[in-house]
């Protein structure tokens, strides 16, 4: 039969003994389970012990574009990446986008799942249907920026996409990060150190064959409709990007400041979007077949005539570079620039108002391949306990941890990477950190499951209440708790695409040829969160970890804190909607006949 | 008074148009009527600060009033 959107080829690399294998299960499975979050739990339930540790070699990698990733119409630049994450123990998730996930379909690939460990840092090398592992002893140890210009050298092809961890992958930061050109990352639950711990440094790629598609027509329609509507739907992205708001998330009183005691900072127009297109972002940059290009890129020299030189040679005149007034930082485009997650986490919950700097921290975090949420919220519970006498001079080596102190968090960034003196702590993320350290520490933390939360404070907002009390990666903003965003994780489509329910059920139709119905998207979305809630319960979560930190009991200025009630509540309604036993949240048994997922389920036990 | 657009709701700002807007309104007039000169439909999700302060559609703006208007924030956004 003729196939739309996917291939029916799924890679499995053992790293172990450093072969490969191809599956290929089949239209039905791919019906199943999308891509993305369904085959990341499904291949997870299948292959991972109970128990195993997250950084042995009984985890596996996955790597999951969905069905619509490839496909040319905005928001198709899509892939997601997961394994038992060693950040919360439990179902590791992360998406990212750019144009790798759509080169690796592009190379007839849908998914690659790696097992084992590398007894030596490799590299995999895909080229369309070759698969070659190559030594990387010679660029373990090294930044992404580096990585990427030796790959491409040694392979030469410029067209080649890479993903990668950095310095804080192989040092096994449990919030690093797995970066794609650079300036993309699949950054939360710690995918990177998972890497890490396979000795896989980074996976090249080149696809040189375009994504069948059932209907061309039915979708340039929809990329046109993107490009038509582009005032209307998409101006703040396209103008700014993400963090155009923040002025009126500070007017509300719901901005995470100095460890999310405070809902509000006068300082917040000083960091926000707007301060970084006026001040320091040179251009814009897009995803995959993507006309909204939403990504900012900030460039900084530390001088006068080396920025002046940077505008006349690189950008022609038409981009002004920025300068540090200070001549501190340097800041290379090529990682991009700060998202709105970046700015609050590394900003404005640091108290800082700092643009450079803050702009030099994403960067790092960039190059040395972490989460800047985690790692910002990490920080931040550091300061706290710092501020308070519960971390000291004595436990930290000498290092102040203060809030308001931008040239200290440029430091504490590579020593987390590198894990040096209390970096080594703060690598482990801020509940682990707490449990080390103990002294009452536990009740600054904004963990759940053990995952930072994002920069979207609960009380304020109550959109992401039931995000991040049931989203299975943990502190996750994402709603991917929702049918909408829960289905978009699992075909490979944009979040920030103002795509209605009936538009990605066209996009989908027209990409695969499927005669799906509006009930079938949302029994797929239902079908990854449950599967992900299966692998959850298994490694010995219970609904006692569907619950925020201590900290959003406090009322903030303008807002209530929330009451166990409140959350019970909501959790409850939440198991309810997905079949899931109220009391327990355990999926019942009519659910997973319901779903198809009995097979699946074998492994939940 | 003058109007400032944020994030999306940049959509409103005249064609070719950039940072603060002038809007002329007869006294005692209010946010709402504001933000029916404008063409901001009244269940559009928005925030508004006037002087610096949140305020609600009921708000009356004075002569010179310095008003903001910016959009709820989403997940990612």
């Amino acid at each position: 039969m003729d196939r739309y959107g996917y291939w029916n080829k799924i890679l499995h690399v053992n790293l172990s003994d450093h072969t490969t294998w191809i599956e290929e299960p089949g239209d039905a499975f791919f019906r199943r389970y999308a891509g993305g979050r369904g085959l990341i739990a499904h291949y997870l339930l299948k292959y991972v012990p109970k128990g195993a540790d997250p950084l042995g070699p009984d985890n596996i990698l996955v790597i999951a574009p969905g069905v619509i990733t490839g496909a040319p119409v905005p928001g198709a630049g899509r892939h997601s990446v997961g394994a038992k994450s060693p950040l919360t123990g439990g179902f590791g998730e992360s998406e990212s986008g750019g144009y790798w996930g759509a080169e690796l379909k592009r190379a007839g690939w849908d998914a690659i799942v790696f097992h084992g460990v590398s007894p030596t840092p490799v590299y995999l090398w895909i080229n369309q249907g070759a698969v070659e592992f190559r030594d990387a002893s010679h660029l373990w140890g090294k930044i992404t920026g580096e990585v990427e210009d030796a790959i491409l050298a040694e392979l030469g092809d410029p067209l080649i996409r890479i993903a990668q961890i950095g310095p804080a992958g192989e040092n096994l930061v449990r919030f690093a990060c797995i970066a794609n050109e650079l300036n993309e990352v699949a950054g939360r639950t710690g995918m990177g150190a998972v890497m890490g711990s396979k000795r896989l440094k980074a996976i090249a790629v080149r696809g040189k064959t375009a994504v069948k598609i059932a209907d061309q027509r039915g979708l340039l329609a929809m990329a046109k409709w993107v490009s038509g509507t582009m005032d209307e739907k998409h101006r703040a992205f396209h103008e700014f990007g993400t963090g155009a708001a923040m002025q009126g998330k500070s007017l509300e009183g719901g901005m995470p400041v100095l460890n999310y005691r405070r809902g509000a900072a006068d300082t917040v127009a000083k960091v926000d979007a707007i301060a970084v297109r006026d001040q320091v972002r040179v251009k814009m940059g897009a995803c995959y077949a993507c006309s909204v290009r939403c990504k900012k890129v900030v460039h900084i020299e530390e001088r006068e005539e080396a920025a002046r030189a940077a505008a006349e040679t690189v950008y022609k005149g038409r981009a002004r570079v920025a300068v540090d007034p200070l001549g501190r930082y340097r800041v290379d485009p090529r990682y991009g620039g700060p998202e709105y997650e970046s700015l609050a986490a590394l900003g404005v919950n640091l108290g800082l108002d700092d643009l450079i700097a803050i702009c030099k921290s994403n960067e790092m975090c960039n190059y040395l391949a972490m989460d800047t949420v985690s790692l910002g919220c990490t920080l931040a519970w550091a300061m706290e306990c710092f501020e308070k006498g519960i971390l000291t001079l004595d436990d930290t080596g000498g290092v102040p941890l203060r809030f308001h102190d931008a040239d200290g968090v440029i430091k504490l960034v590579e020593m987390i990477a590198y894990r040096r003196g209390i970096g080594d702590l703060l690598a482990e993320g801020s509940q682990r950190a707490a449990q080390r350290l103990g002294r009452g520490s536990e009740a600054f933390l904004t963990t759940v499951k053990g995952m930072e939360m994002a920069m979207h404070d609960p009380r304020h907002m109550p959109v992401m209440r039931a995000s991040y009390l049931l989203a299975p990666t943990g502190g996750d903003h994402m709603r991917q708790t929702s049918n909408r965003n829960g289905l978009r994780n699992q075909i490979g489509l944009c979040h920030f695409l103002a795509y209605e329910d009936d538009q990605s059920l066209e996009i989908l139709k027209t990409v695969t040829g499927w005669d799906i119905t509006p009930d079938e998207m949302v029994t797929t979305a239902h079908r990854g969160l449950t599967l992900a809630r299966l692998f959850n319960l298994r490694e010995g979560m219970t609904r006692a970890d569907d619950r925020l930190p201590a900290r959003f009991s406090d009322p903030l200025p303008k807002h209530a804190g929330l009451t166990r009630d409140q959350q019970d509540k909501i959790v409850t309604d939440y198991y309810v909607e997905q079949g899931w036993d109220p009391a327990t949240g355990v999926p019942t048994a009519e659910t997973i006949r319901a779903l198809e997922l009995e097979a699946d389920a074998v492994h939940a036990g | 008074m003058k109007v400032t657009f944020f994030a999306d709701l940049r959509r409103f700002l005249p064609r070719g148009a950039d940072g603060p807007q002038p809007y002329t309104l007869p006294d005692r007039s209010t946010v709402d009527d504001l933000l029916a000169v404008i063409g901001v439909a009244p269940n559009t999700d928005v925030t508004i600060a006037v002087d610096g302060e949140q305020a609600a559609r009921e708000t009356p703006l004075r002569d010179g009033a310095d008003v903001m208007l910016l959009s709820p924030m989403e997940g990612g956004a």
